[in-house]
């Protein structure tokens, strides 16, 4: 790992832990992530995905260690500079008023905006793009909690977009939604990835569904009990053995026939084998 | 949160579903034309009823009565500025901790500054401190504007723990001190003479004293308009905090350090409300759920339209309440709790407020 020479793009965690009072939640953690990625970050319930991805977004500090973006540490960061950069969708959100889902939207402007904070050409057109590109421009006058889980989701990813990142953390986006709408959302995600002209956007990816993922992750990073234990490209990743241990469920892995990714499947314990 | 209905997954009809008929701000951009004219109107608003007020309540001036023009400027004027600026800073105030809170209820007087500054202006009452300085001030304010900070500064000390201010503990914090702050004005009350008593409860009731003086009037408007000018800047920053801390994190805003902020301008504009009329309820509570009804959510314009419409509101009631008691001059207070109830429980009951918490 080279250092200190780190991108303008380039997240980096430098033996980063995180503790909630006496409770060790990340232990060391190193992580490099270069611009233009697709990390899928995955790993059993506690693990630490969500206090990681909470952390490389600066929306907690790391106990001991630091995350650095672009070779400068978060926390010498103003939280406006981060969100140019950084930005987050959550598995699902609240709204505490009645929101419709333009001005949600419109708040992925806010750490682009100055003074009052009055929308100027540029914001609208930003907008726009964000909504066209996740296919919510249809809902734009509709209240956020009158929509369904998963256009909710897609206007969460909208906000996110119009904020115009470099980097895109996602914290189990797709978790309460069905096949179809996960995989629609996934596509927005690959879709965005390659605003015109620009290099790839970055994306960090949470999820516990590891078939969903590896597939479309360019490198998966396998979490367990708050430290790294795999990372890597999805296939070297996904080991039958290392899998079954860290989840501590028998699994089995069956080949994809059109890419040299396995998925993961629990080996079924008391059904007998029909032979 | 709404349940989710599959025949809603289309989502073609913009506008068209569900409680969409009611439209606040109908989703449109708030551009500059259309927040300078909804604050203009507003505006306008305030001053129609100012001036309404001042020339026909409680009585119709009469211009060629020489005497009835001074009243005018020396009573009226004054007093009914001192209900807008005060009125503007309770409906900003609770604007303010409603989004603080996250919670519909909260209003100006839930953290317990309020009871504060009623125990600051009872306890002088009570131990006789009171003096009228230059024979027309009176130094209640000042007792009352000492109870209120120091009502703060423990509310505020214990809801922050590790340099945190956690949403739930500020409430609690807020409501306990509340509580503790009531009980003991109700002793000092319980041991109060009679006379005294009186004056006590008549303070508690919330109202615009007469006279008003220049002196009082400029420092209430001063705090509302400064602060103001603070918080309109701050809209855009409500705007996100009405998101969850880790979403208003990410989106560009310190979470803690903007809360604090907002608390104490919050804290401070209902500590110079309360100093000057004693805790006139409802204002704070009722006035923000109508502006939210007519113009929408956006804090940007919600601001700016906390004050005028705040203000618009109080000169009427204070309008109101002098008329119902004239010769006497009725603490507003009452009316605006007694009005103000039932007002919002039709609101209410009709699902226009609140709608959207369940």
């Amino acid at each position: 790992m080279e250092s200190g020479r780190d991108g303008p793009g380039e997240l980096r965690a430098a033996s980063v832990s995180f503790a909630y009072g006496e409770r060790l939640v990340l232990a060391g953690v190193d992580l490099a992530i270069r611009a233009g990625e697709f990390v899928g970050l995955l790993g059993p319930n506690g693990a630490g995905k969500t206090t990681l991805i909470r952390l490389l977004g600066g929306l907690a500090r790391p106990t001991s260690g630091c995350v650095q973006l672009g070779g400068v540490a978060l926390g010498a960061r103003s939280r406006r500079e981060i969100a140019r950069a950084i930005a987050f969708v959550p598995q699902e959100s609240a709204t505490f008023f009645p929101l419709r889902a333009r001005e949600a939207v419109a708040l992925g402007r806010f750490p682009h905006r100055g003074g009052l904070g009055f929308e100027n050409e540029a914001d609208r057109a930003a907008i726009h793009a964000a909504m066209e590109a996740t296919d919510t421009t249809a809902l734009a006058d509709r209240y956020l909690h009158e929509l369904s889980g998963g256009e909710r989701q897609r206007v969460l990813l909208a906000r996110a977009l119009a904020q115009a990142p470099s980097l895109l953390l996602l914290d189990e986006p797709t978790s309460h939604l069905d096949l179809r709408h996960q995989e629609r959302f996934l596509e927005l995600i690959d879709r965005s990835r390659r605003p015109d002209g620009r290099d790839g956007r970055t994306v960090v990816f949470v999820s516990h569904d590891v078939n969903l993922i590896a597939h479309r992750a360019s490198r998966l990073v396998l979490l367990a009990a708050g430290r790294v234990v795999a990372d890597g490209p999805p296939a070297a990743v996904l080991t039958a053995e290392r899998l079954s241990a860290v989840y501590e469920t028998a699994l089995r892995l069956v080949p994809d026939a059109r890419s040299d990714v396995p998925f993961v499947f629990p080996e079924p314990r008391s059904v007998p084998h029909a032979h | 949160m709404a349940p989710q209905s599959s025949a809603r997954i289309s989502g073609a009809e913009p506008r068209a579903a569900g409680s969409g008929g009611r439209s606040p701000g109908r989703g449109r951009p708030l551009t500059t034309r259309g927040w300078a004219g909804r604050v203009g109107a507003l505006a306008a608003l305030l001053v129609a009823g100012f001036a309404v007020a001042a020339w026909l309540l409680p009585v119709r001036i009469d211009f060629a009565d020489e005497t009835a023009r001074q009243a005018l400027w020396r009573i009226r004027v004054p007093s009914y500025g001192m209900a807008a600026a005060v009125g503007g800073g309770l409906a900003l105030a609770g604007l303010v901790f409603q989004v603080l809170v996250h919670n519909p209820l909260a209003s100006p007087y839930i953290l317990g500054i309020s009871a504060g500054g009623s125990l600051g202006a009872v306890l002088a009452i009570y131990l006789g401190l009171e003096v009228q300085l230059c024979g027309v001030i009176s130094n209640l304010p000042v007792f009352a504007l000492v109870g209120c900070l120091g009502a703060i500064w423990i509310v505020f000390s214990l809801a922050r723990r590790g340099g945190r201010t956690a949403r739930g503990t500020l409430l609690l914090a807020g409501v306990v001190v509340n509580a503790s702050l009531t009980a003991i004005i109700l002793f000092v009350i319980y041991r109060a003479e009679q006379q005294q008593t009186l004056r006590i409860v008549r303070w508690l009731m919330g109202g615009i004293a007469e006279p008003v003086s220049a002196v009082e009037l400029t420092t209430a408007a001063a705090v509302v308009l400064a602060l103001g000018a603070v918080l309109l800047c701050a809209g855009g920053r409500l705007n996100v905090l009405t998101l969850p801390d880790d979403e208003a994190a990410a989106l560009g805003v310190d979470v803690e350090r903007t809360r604090t902020g907002l608390f104490l301008a919050a804290a401070l504009l209902t500590a110079a409300a309360v100093s000057f009329t004693g805790p006139i309820g409802f204002v704070g509570l009722i006035v923000p759920h109508i502006l939210r009804l007519l113009l929408g959510t956006d804090h940007r314009l919600l601001v700016p339209a906390s004050v005028l419409g705040g203000g618009l509101f109080l000169v009427l009631a204070e309008g109101a309440a002098h008329t119902i008691g004239y010769p006497e001059r009725m603490p507003v207070g009452i009316l605006t709790a007694l009005a103000g109830g039932p007002f919002f429980l039709v609101l209410l009951r009709r699902r226009l407020v609140g709608a959207y918490f369940d």
